[in-house]
């Protein structure tokens, strides 16, 4: 297989999972957010698309963010019920290989009768040179924290997150929409069949230790004191924060503009928090294989 | 690895591969990279049929209802599906991803046990 030609080396992701949207106007509301992003981060999205239900098909659809287009867009958007919408900024890379350099993308569950997870889900994925200029105002943990703080005020109630670098090449954008891809490691492939089978469980376990956590009194439950503290211990009381009511914030003291240089030492933190998690049974553990099998059965005994 | 025009095996290790009746694209590596990858998943014994370009309502014997055709369809033994899609050199590694993403989200759901891309 050929090594993918990439303009930026990594990117970074934040996947937040919310149990309801803040408003009925979740869109109007998304869009909001997405013009204030374009704005702060001098970016300029290329692409539109959403999916929408159409009788009982759903459809995908994309549209270039062009003046000429949004018309079309609004009319999409007013007329169909929508479930998944997004902007995307698509640099196009070496050999014609077209990159995603940004994306902000906002769903609620699917209606598939196949379909497991019951999460609402934000997304946004950035490349580090769009994010520099932001750092000389602030720390990277307190523009992520800002993020967090919009998305729970102004779309969703948010019950788990996770913030990571991930090098372009392995597809975060696919990765954390649970889709694998040939760059990735083994154990990387083995922790996505993990999420995939356990992720109706997002309020109350974790999937496993990231540079950046967002979890909450629920995931933490009756040890919630001494899991808080053994955090702490790990990566510093600075970079741990109770960001909403019972709801917490922690990253790794790894500098994510740093990530190349730095990912063994990120490695090896996270792999500390897990195997504290682990400790306290907090995360994930069934496979969607195992998942799979048991649907699969239930679908032929019905015939 | 020959295209269309070499005769491919219809059975691989117990699974039965359905290959596509029309000539596909052979730009690029994009077929020899399916065949290979196709030969692969046959060899690894994990699956019972493979479908190659095939439609997911044909792959999921209609328990799926789309027209949409991935490059290979793996029906796991017992387990579901696996859904390939190789990039040919025509199409932008963004829309591929984007075509996986939601046959994962509004069609095979959970069904989809594995959702790969591969860049030929």
């Amino acid at each position: 297989m050929r090594k993918m030609s990439v303009k930026y080396p990594y990117n970074i992701s934040i996947s937040l999972y919310g149990d309801r949207f803040a408003t009925k106007d979740w869109i109007g509301a998304f869009i909001s957010i997405a013009e204030q992003w374009k704005v702060r981060l001098s970016i300029e999205y290329t692409w539109f698309g959403c999916n929408y239900y159409d009788g009982e098909e759903i459809k995908d659809k994309e549209f270039r963010y062009i003046k000429r287009n949004m018309k079309r867009i609004e009319q999409l958007l007013s007329a169909k019920e929508i479930r998944s919408i997004s902007f995307t900024v698509i640099e196009r890379g070496v050999d014609q290989v077209r990159d995603i350099e940004s994306m902000i993308y906002l769903a609620e569950p699917g209606r598939s009768p196949h379909t497991w997870e019951p999460y609402h889900h934000f997304y946004f994925l950035v490349v580090p040179e769009v994010l520099k200029p932001m750092f000389q105002a602030g720390t990277p943990f307190n523009f992520f924290l800002s993020v967090m703080q919009e998305v729970e005020a102004q779309l969703m109630n948010v019950c788990y997150g996770l913030i990571h670098p991930m090098v372009s090449e392995k597809l975060a954008a696919l990765y954390f929409m649970n889709i694998s891809n040939e760059h990735l490691s083994p154990s990387e492939k083995e922790k996505l069949f993990i999420w995939k089978g356990s992720n109706r469980e997002f309020a109350t376990k974790i999937w496993g230790a990231f540079w950046g956590n967002v979890l909450t009194d629920k995931h933490l439950g009756a040890h919630r004191a001494e899991i808080l503290a053994q955090i702490r211990d790990i990566v510093g009381p600075e970079n741990l924060v109770e960001w909403a009511e019972g709801k917490y914030f922690f990253a790794v003291p790894v500098d994510i503009l740093d990530f190349l240089a730095q990912r063994h030492r990120l490695e090896e933190y996270t792999q500390r928090l897990e195997d504290m998690f682990a400790k306290y049974n907090l995360l994930m553990t069934q496979d969607i294989r195992d998942v799979v099998a048991k649907r699969v059965k239930e679908l032929e005994s019905k015939g | 690895m020959a295209g269309r025009s070499r005769r491919l095996p219809e059975v691989i290790n117990g699974t039965r591969i359905f290959w596509p009746s029309k000539p596909h694209n052979h730009r690029g590596g994009h077929w020899d990279t399916i065949v290979q990858k196709t030969m692969e998943m046959a060899a690894s014994g994990d699956y019972v049929e493979i479908y190659v370009n095939k439609a997911i309502s044909t792959a999921t014997s209609g328990r799926i209802q789309s027209r949409l055709r991935p490059d290979i369809i793996g029906v796991r033994k017992g387990e579901g599906y696996d859904v390939i899609e190789v990039r040919s050199p025509s199409q932008k590694s963004e829309q591929l991803q984007r075509k996986v993403r939601f046959m994962r989200e509004n069609l095979f759901g959970a069904l989809m046990v594995n959702g790969e891309v591969i860049e030929p």
